[in-house]
C-alpha cells in the first residue's frame, strides 16, 4: 500500500489542508430500511443493524471511532410521497448509547407522540477512527 | 487533468485506514426554498420547486445506485433567531431514490404543514456512477 504525504491537496485552482481531507471525510454512513425486517441498503463502515422495536435502531461500526465525540447527522423518510409524512423527527436515543463502536437512533412521530418506523433512515458520521 | 488513484487513507501519525472515496461527500447544496435559489453547491446542476417545502436537487454526475445516503438541516427564517425550528426530512415518491436526483421536504413541526425554509443544507455520500 502506498502513502501520499502532502500538506495540501489541490486541483490547480483551489487547495485545502490535508487535515481537512482526513478529518472532513465521513468515516461512516448508512442508508437503511426501518420498516418490517430492517435492512441496510448501502453503507460504509457499518457492520450490522439491529431492530430495537418500533422506530428504534442500533448499528455497529466495522472500525470504531477513536472516542464517542464524533459528529453525526441524519435524515429520515417516514412514509413515501407525502407532504406531511415525508419529514420525520429523529434523534440519538441516549448519550450512553452513542459509543465509539456503535450508536442508537430513534424516529419519532410528533403528531402521535410515539415512536414510528421509517421507510428510509440515513446517518452520516465524521470524526477520527481509532 | 491528473487523477490520483487511491483506495485508503489514514493520518501520518497512524490509525485506522479508511476508504477515502467512500467517505468523501459526492454532492452538497444550500438552497433558499422561498426564492427557489441554489445558494452554493457541488455536483448539483439544478433545483426544482415541487411545491411548498418540497424541492428536488438534480445531480450533475449521477450516483451509481439509488441507495446512497443523504442528510439535511434547515431554518425557516434566517433573520429571526426565534423562528420556529422546522422538521427537515428527506422525500421520495416511490420505493427508491433516483440516481439522478434527491428531494428534501420541510414542515412546520407543530402543525405538520409543508412550509418553505429560507435555508436548507444537504449532503450526499455514496458512490458516483
Amino acid at each position: 500500500m502506498s502513502t501520499i504525504n502532502a500538506q495540501n491537496y489541490g486541483d490547480g485552482t483551489d487547495s485545502v489542508p490535508a487535515s481537512a481531507v482526513l478529518q472532513g471525510t465521513a468515516k461512516a454512513w448508512v442508508n437503511f430500511n426501518g420498516t418490517g425486517t430492517v435492512a441496510i441498503r448501502e453503507s460504509f463502515n457499518v457492520a450490522s443493524l439491529t431492530d430495537l422495536g418500533t422506530g428504534r435502531y442500533s448499528f455497529s461500526r466495522s472500525n470504531a471511532f477513536s472516542n464517542s465525540n464524533y459528529s453525526s447527522t441524519f435524515g429520515v423518510i417516514r412514509q413515501d410521497n407525502s407532504s406531511t409524512e415525508s419529514s420525520g423527527n429523529m434523534s440519538f436515543q441516549s448519550l450512553s448509547s452513542y459509543q465509539a463502536s456503535s450508536m442508537r437512533v430513534s424516529v419519532y412521530d410528533n403528531d402521535t407522540n410515539a415512536y414510528r418506523d421509517a421507510v428510509m433512515v440515513n446517518v452520516v458520521s465524521s470524526g477520527d477512527l481509532a | 487533468m491528473s487523477t490520483i488513484a487511491v483506495d485508503n487513507a489514514r493520518p501520518s501519525a497512524g490509525g485506522t485506514s479508511y476508504s477515502l472515496t467512500s467517505g468523501v461527500a459526492k454532492a452538497r447544496a444550500v438552497i433558499n426554498m422561498k426564492t427557489a435559489s441554489l445558494l452554493e453547491s457541488e455536483n448539483i446542476t439544478s433545483i426544482t420547486d415541487e411545491g411548498a417545502g418540497y424541492f428536488t436537487h438534480s445531480f450533475t454526475d449521477n450516483m451509481n445506485t439509488s441507495s446512497y445516503s443523504f442528510v439535511g438541516a434547515g431554518k425557516f427564517d434566517t433573520s429571526n433567531v426565534n423562528a420556529e425550528v422546522p422538521t427537515i426530512g428527506l422525500r421520495r415518491t416511490s420505493a427508491a431514490n433516483s440516481t439522478s436526483s434527491y428531494a428534501i421536504s420541510s414542515i412546520t413541526t407543530d402543525t405538520a404543514a409543508a412550509n418553505d425554509c429560507e435555508y436548507v443544507s444537504s449532503i450526499v455520500v455514496g458512490d458516483l456512477a
